[in-house]
């Protein structure tokens, strides 16, 4: 490629992004749930910080007290205090999710690449045992995978990836299927480009799109099934302030104290609310077409 | 296509529970029991044989028998106790599908006729929430406000009517989140095709418009949606079933899982697999039922060429 060419194309491409950026920042929502998340990651990052506790500060004198301002979402079993749990759980969670979300992206796209590029048997075989993935449900699957494997957080996180493998598979495939056929690939052959160059340098930027609202999506969807595994005791063990097993030890209590149950379970709504909302506006500021 | 996916799921689920580390005999007999103790029990249980001739064993008893295995620790068989509970799954989630389908399709149908309305935005917005939601918290959340503080509601347990109000509105509005933004985006599509204009010119009722040839229409993803869901709800509302103490399969499985009742989760899963392939079985139906086109390609499959393109299109 002449020098002429490579500028011509990262200009096109910086248009695009403008274009991109542009129809994000008029989706409300999308800025919302980015809003939002910027705060959750600011927690993440330095939560020592922002909590005014420590997350394993016990105090039995202090045991269940209700939401005040010393203690905005009250205190647990242990006495300790909620908010600042809350607030270093943020980054069990995200990290949780991002981790889970790269395993099964990048086993995803492997998959989907080979049965989408080159089809026939490979792509039969591949997509049936897609399939045997997909007819045992999610949680079943990440439930067993735990219980082979044991429980551990790397654990946690690769059968939450593993479960997600199928879908990334199918809509690499699916968007494979769609550009293979285009005449700049023909192009890119006749140059004599071989299999991999293709793939990695015309096949997937050009796929990007769906791959990416995938992914953002996935990482709302890994956080809820973390939390759940975790709220059945296969996944991350107290004291670890996971807001799923916040909500496992809280809930021998919710007849009497709400507060316990109350505030981990909006942490996990909100983060998956705020992730959703962003996935939905990358969606439409990615691909206006689908937009419905 | 169901029979090899029913082998593979097998495969790997066994394959993977072999591989497992810690030994049933250890786990079951706990720490007091001899080494000989040991011995016998991997012997009864066909524990120490190779791994191929424990899965064609295991498969043998599954296809000629329908026996699952003996859980270690009811002793009873795998295939007894998960029937005794499924009738409990199988009742909830078809509460919960109900409701879920009442919901999602007529607010789905609603926002969409009315698209970027209050109630739309509303819709959408809500439906939004109930996809974020933890299931297990919005039951928490449920119990609290209806049988704690109202004490309207009995908190846990699936005995009476009464008891079966929480849990299938729990899962059922959970699941209705999906199914209404299915209906919508699917009757926004449809909505502007030209056949509903003319529907229109030639001065039919807005209702006849709407369920006759709209909804119609927009039936096969929504068909989809519902049997994902409802065949997920088979597989044990695993959750759901365990906040509300009700004694399903879900609950089954996990409490199979902590004690490492490995039969009875290899079990479990095989099962639900065969009633997810079965729910899979009757969505497809179900498709030819609403889509004459569809249909029609059962009925005189002409042409290599032809099933391609009508497989294309479904797809």
């Amino acid at each position: 490629m002449s020098e002429k060419e490579t500028t011509a194309v990262t200009m096109k491409k910086r248009g695009q992004f403008k274009d991109i950026r542009r129809r994000f920042a008029k989706n409300k929502g999308a800025i919302l749930g980015l809003g939002f998340i910027v705060i959750l990651v600011v927690c993440a990052l330095i939560p020592s910080v922002i909590a005014p506790y420590g997350f394993d500060d016990q105090q039995l004198s202090r045991r269940f007290q209700s939401p005040s301002w010393n203690h905005l979402f009250g205190t647990d079993e242990y006495g300790r205090d909620i908010f600042s749990r809350v607030v270093y759980g943020c980054r069990i969670s995200l990290t949780l999710g991002l981790v889970s979300v790269t395993i099964s992206c990048v086993l995803g796209i492997i998959l989907g690449c080979i049965s989408g590029y080159y089809g026939k048997v490979v792509d039969n075989v591949i997509m049936r045992i897609i399939d045997i993935m997909l007819s045992i449900p999610n949680i079943l699957l990440a439930v067993s995978i735990v219980a082979a494997l044991g429980t551990s957080f790397f654990n946690l996180m690769l059968a939450i990836g593993i479960g997600a493998v199928p879908g990334y598979a199918r809509v690499v495939r699916a968007s494979i299927l769609s550009v293979k056929e285009q005449e700049y690939i023909e192009a890119a052959r006749s140059n004599g480009a071989s299999d991999w160059r293709i793939i990695t340098r015309h096949i997937i930027p050009n796929c990007m799109a769906p791959i990416i609202v995938q992914a953002t999506m996935s990482i709302a969807s890994a956080v809820l099934s973390a939390a759940g595994m975790s709220f059945i005791g296969l996944g991350i063990m107290p004291p670890t302030p996971e807001w799923g097993s916040m909500l496992a030890s809280g809930r021998a209590y919710i007849r009497d104290y709400w507060y316990v149950v109350t505030f981990p379970g909006l942490a996990i709504m909100l983060t998956v609310f705020s992730i959703n909302l962003l996935g939905d506006g990358l969606r439409d500021a990615l691909d206006p077409r689908l937009k419905s | 296509m169901m029979i090899p996916v029913l082998i593979g799921v097998s495969f790997v689920i066994f394959s993977m529970l072999y591989f497992a580390p810690g030994d049933a005999a250890d786990v079951i007999l706990g720490d007091m029991a001899t080494v000989a103790d040991k011995q016998q029990f991997r012997a009864q249980y066909g524990l120490d044989k190779p791994f191929l001739v424990q899965y064609v064993r295991y498969m043998e008893g599954v296809v000629l028998r329908g026996d699952l295995g003996t859980s270690y620790v009811t002793r009873q068989p795998v295939t007894v106790e998960i029937l005794e509970r499924f009738p409990t799954t199988l009742q909830l989630s078809a509460m919960s599908v109900f409701l879920a389908v009442i919901i999602g399709i007529s607010v789905g149908i609603i926002s969409a006729t009315r698209q970027y309305s209050f109630i739309d935005n509303l819709a959408t917005s809500l439906s939004m929430v109930g996809v974020s939601m933890p299931n297990f918290w919005q039951g928490m959340m449920l119990i609290i406000i209806f049988a704690v503080w109202l004490r309207w509601l009995p908190p846990s347990g699936f005995s009476t009517p009464l008891h079966w109000i929480l849990p299938a509105v729990t899962v059922g509005t959970n699941s209705s989140a999906n199914i209404m933004r299915m209906t919508r985006s699917s009757m926004l599509e449809i909505i502007r095709q030209d056949y509903i204009r003319t529907a229109r010119a030639k001065g039919q009722t807005e209702a006849v418009v709407i369920w006759k040839h709209a909804l119609k229409n927009a039936l096969i993803p929504i068909i989809t949606v519902v049997g994902l869901s409802f065949g997920r709800l088979l597989g044990g509302a695993v959750l759901t079933e365990s906040i509300f103490s009700i004694a399903g399969v879900g609950k089954l499985m996990v409490d199979a899982i902590k004690l490492k009742n490995f039969p009875m989760v290899q079990g479990g899963v095989l099962f639900i697999a065969f009633v997810m392939s079965i729910v899979n079985l009757v969505v497809d139906l179900l498709y030819s039922f609403a889509d004459p086109r569809i249909r029609s390609m059962y009925t005189r499959p002409k042409t290599k060429k032809f099933k391609a393109v009508a497989a294309g299109e479904a797809a």
